[in-house]
């Protein structure tokens, strides 16, 4: 193959992917996590941002790891002067254990709000805004067509999307750009000190559309991450329909 | 500044009331009573029973003979001035000023006000025919003083309008006790035989003074005109207002919504004058016989914008019942703020254009769910977990924030969740430790860290905290309230999850 028509193949794939909600992906200069290897299972080799991703935990523990693992990506996100806002139901989320992670909590917004409806109501009217640049929002049961109003929403604004969907709720197939299932694992001491040290995860990407899936160790060591990959899990996915 | 006053006397206030409620009970005799000393006392009785002669304060005793058929039902007077109030609400669409008097009379300020009705006669009859769809008798009169105009709603024609400057020609044939004067009074002067107060006023007004005291004079001044009473309106008058009456009632959303366009252009259009903005804005609709509608909006920053107010509104728009009709709005600003050239920034090195947007942002969510919905934290001075952060103005307030740097947890639990634990050696971390059923294996631990009780806010046992991680690696913040030592078994507490 020659040098032109790998160029203009790999142009074509930027075309399609932009048709596919990763306009923003290309475009430089957004603000993105550097999650290390784990960027590798998205296109481009890039964490999609103007994107809405969703996290499946499965009990109290791993909400918490979710809850950990976004209080550090947040940041990034968000920049120097950027704000975000964390929608729950019951706001249990503790202010200085966000700066842990880097997370200036008074940079952050939070919405309680009891009702599911009215939650999703907030999510959707942040996701529109530019201002916001990332939107945590717990949620129960959502539809499908509710999903792909948030999705048009941050590809107007260029937020990123965050969906805590609660362990009790049941769970749809959504439009969202990947899933997420983050659970603790053992921290890790330098030199083997003991005590608790950096906080780790297991993050299991479950599905990341036109990414693969995959299985990482992620630590959080004060100021950045240090990822290790667990298992060569899943071929590039194809290029679906778009939904 | 020459005024005109109306008062409107509810005569049967009470039972009219109690007729409006209970619409089969029209037509029959009809009191209700007051336990005094043992008897029962009539305390407000209707028209039926007035005319056959059975006064206020007779025994109902007394009453039923007189009146074999009479229903009587328990006053409740301590409901009166709600009751009243509620009328003056009613009656803010006459006038913008309305004050109370006693349990059953309203005073107008309508100075300024009868024009916009077509004249003086077509305004109280305006007042009555409103009245008279709720289904209040009432008597009313117009005069330049608030003491004329009692007057003359007690022991005038009814509906008088006295012309300017007349209102002591339109009382001299009344009685004294129409100057609203004690009974002690009012007795010696009907000894004496001064039964109108064209008599009084024929007597120089040193032997008034002499005889009777300064009431008297202060009294006739009042009703003269001579002397201001004070006015203490039910609403504090506010500065930015605006009405808007229709010709037909409005029964359409697009007509509410048009209603409150042109009262937010207007309203805006005059503090843009005096260069102040909206923080607070009220919306009221008037009903015939009905109770009015009002919704309310509140904003983070002041707003000239009449759009941006009105999409604050439109939320809060479907709410609003327009049936059967609204016939008036008005619209009131209580709360105003000067308009910044330069608005403040938010967080430090926040672009400022993006303040106007942020604040209307908040603003759409803290209308749709309320303001303590929405809120934003600070660090606080404080070691005790509970206290070491504070809500904040979702906009304002917090430049420069230092958060501390200490391994606190990202959740932590409103309430303490007590544990069982085991531990081998005191001021040791525990080795396991049972949650909701639930055994943890602990692996991995830091502490304790001794957080003591701030006596000054707060006494009780101290708490030492320690993180923990289990074998899976989930790590947990748990403390210990007081110490071994004291002899006692001290609990063990569940208070935070690490991320």
């Amino acid at each position: 193959m020659s040098v032109l028509t790998t160029e203009i193949k790999k142009k074509l794939e930027q075309e399609v992917l932009a048709l596919g909600g990763f306009r923003h992906q290309a475009k430089e200069g957004l603000r993105r996590p550097d999650l290390g290897l784990i960027n590798q299972a998205f296109p481009g080799g890039l964490f999609p941002v103007g994107a809405v991703h969703e996290f499946l935990p499965e009990n109290k523990e791993q909400m918490v790891a979710s809850q950990g693992f976004l209080s550090a990506v947040l940041p990034a996100l968000m920049g120097p002067d950027g704000l975000a806002c964390w929608i729950t139901a019951k706001r249990e989320l503790y202010p200085p254990g966000l700066a842990r992670f880097g997370l200036a909590a008074d940079k952050l917004i939070f919405l309680e709000l009891p009702r599911a409806v009215d939650r999703l109501w907030a999510l959707e009217e942040m996701l529109r805004s530019t201002l916001v640049s990332a939107v945590v929002a717990e949620t129960d049961a959502i539809s499908f067509v509710q999903s792909r109003r948030f999705q048009l929403a941050v590809e107007a604004s260029g937020g990123t999307g965050f969906l805590l969907r609660s362990p009790s709720a049941t769970r749809s197939v959504l439009s969202t750009i990947a899933s997420w299932k983050i659970s603790a694992i053992k921290s890790r001491m330098p030199d083997g000190l003991p005590g608790v040290g950096f906080p780790g995860w297991r993050v299991e990407i479950l599905k990341a559309r036109n990414g693969r899936a995959g299985v990482w160790e992620l630590f959080w060591e004060g100021n950045g991450f240090a990822c290790k990959e667990l298992t060569e899990s899943g071929a590039i996915h194809r290029l679906k329909k778009i939904i | 500044m020459q005024k005109t006053f109306v008062c409107i006397w509810f005569k049967y206030f009470k039972t009219d009331r109690l007729l409006i409620r209970q619409p089969d009970l029209k037509d029959r005799p009809l009191v209700l009573i007051r336990k005094e000393h043992g008897k029962m006392l009539i305390s407000a009785a209707n028209e039926q029973v007035l005319k056959q002669g059975v006064q206020h304060n007779t025994s109902l005793a007394d009453a039923r003979a007189i009146i074999p058929g009479l229903l009587s039902f328990d006053d409740l007077p301590e409901k009166a001035t709600t009751w009243l109030k509620a009328l003056a609400v009613y009656c803010n669409r006459f006038c913008p000023s309305v004050s109370l008097s006693g349990t059953d009379t309203l005073f107008l300020d309508v100075t300024g006000c009868t024009h916009l009705w077509g004249g003086d006669a077509p305004y109280l009859q305006a007042i009555r025919q409103c009245f008279a769809a709720i289904g209040y008798q009432l008597r009313l009169s117009m005069a330049d003083t608030m003491g004329a105009a009692w007057a003359l709603t007690r022991y005038g024609k009814d509906d008088l309008i006295v012309p300017p400057h007349r209102q002591m020609d339109a009382m001299l044939l009344l009685p004294p006790a129409a100057l609203q004067l004690e009974a002690a009074l009012l007795a010696r002067l009907d000894k004496l035989g001064l039964k109108t107060i064209c008599q009084l006023l024929q007597l120089p007004r040193s032997a008034l003074l002499r005889r009777f005291g300064q009431v008297l004079l202060d009294r006739i001044d009042a009703c003269s005109g001579q002397r201001m009473e004070s006015w203490e309106p039910v609403f504090p008058p506010v500065k930015y207002q605006e009405r808007l009456a229709s010709l037909e009632p409005i029964l359409t959303r697009t007509g509410v919504e048009m209603a409150l366009q042109n009262l937010l252009e207007k309203i805006t259009a005059q503090l843009k004058r005096d260069g102040m903005g909206i923080r607070q804005a009220v919306f009221t609709g008037f009903k015939t016989g009905h109770e009015p509608v009002q919704i309310e909006v509140g904003t983070q920053l002041a707003v000239q914008d009449p759009r941006r107010v009105f999409r604050l509104f439109e939320i809060k728009l479907e709410a609003l019942s327009v049936e059967p009709g609204i016939d008036s709005f008005l619209l009131d600003i209580p709360r105003t703020d000067p308009v910044k050239e330069k608005q403040e920034k938010i967080w430090q090195g926040s672009a400022e254009r993006n303040c106007e947007e942020l604040a209307e942002l908040i603003d759409r969510i803290s209308n749709k769910f309320g303001a303590h919905r929405i809120s934003r934290f600070l660090p606080d001075e404080h070691h005790w977990p509970e206290r070491a952060y504070q809500k904040t103005n979702p906009l304002f307030g917090g430049e420069q924030v230092q958060w501390p740097s200490m391994d606190r947890p990202v959740v932590l639990l409103s309430v303490p969740e007590e544990i069982q634990v085991s531990v081998p050696v005191p001021d040791y971390p525990p080795l396991l430790f049972r949650h909701k059923g639930q055994v943890h294996e602990i692996i991995q631990a830091d502490g304790p860290e001794r957080i003591e009780q701030e006596w000054w806010l707060q006494e009780g046992l101290s708490r030492d905290y320690y993180i923990v991680e289990d074998k899976n690696g989930q790590r947990y913040w748990l403390f210990r309230s007081g110490n071994y030592a004291s002899g006692s078994k001290p609990s063990w507490f569940l208070h935070g999850y690490f991320g």
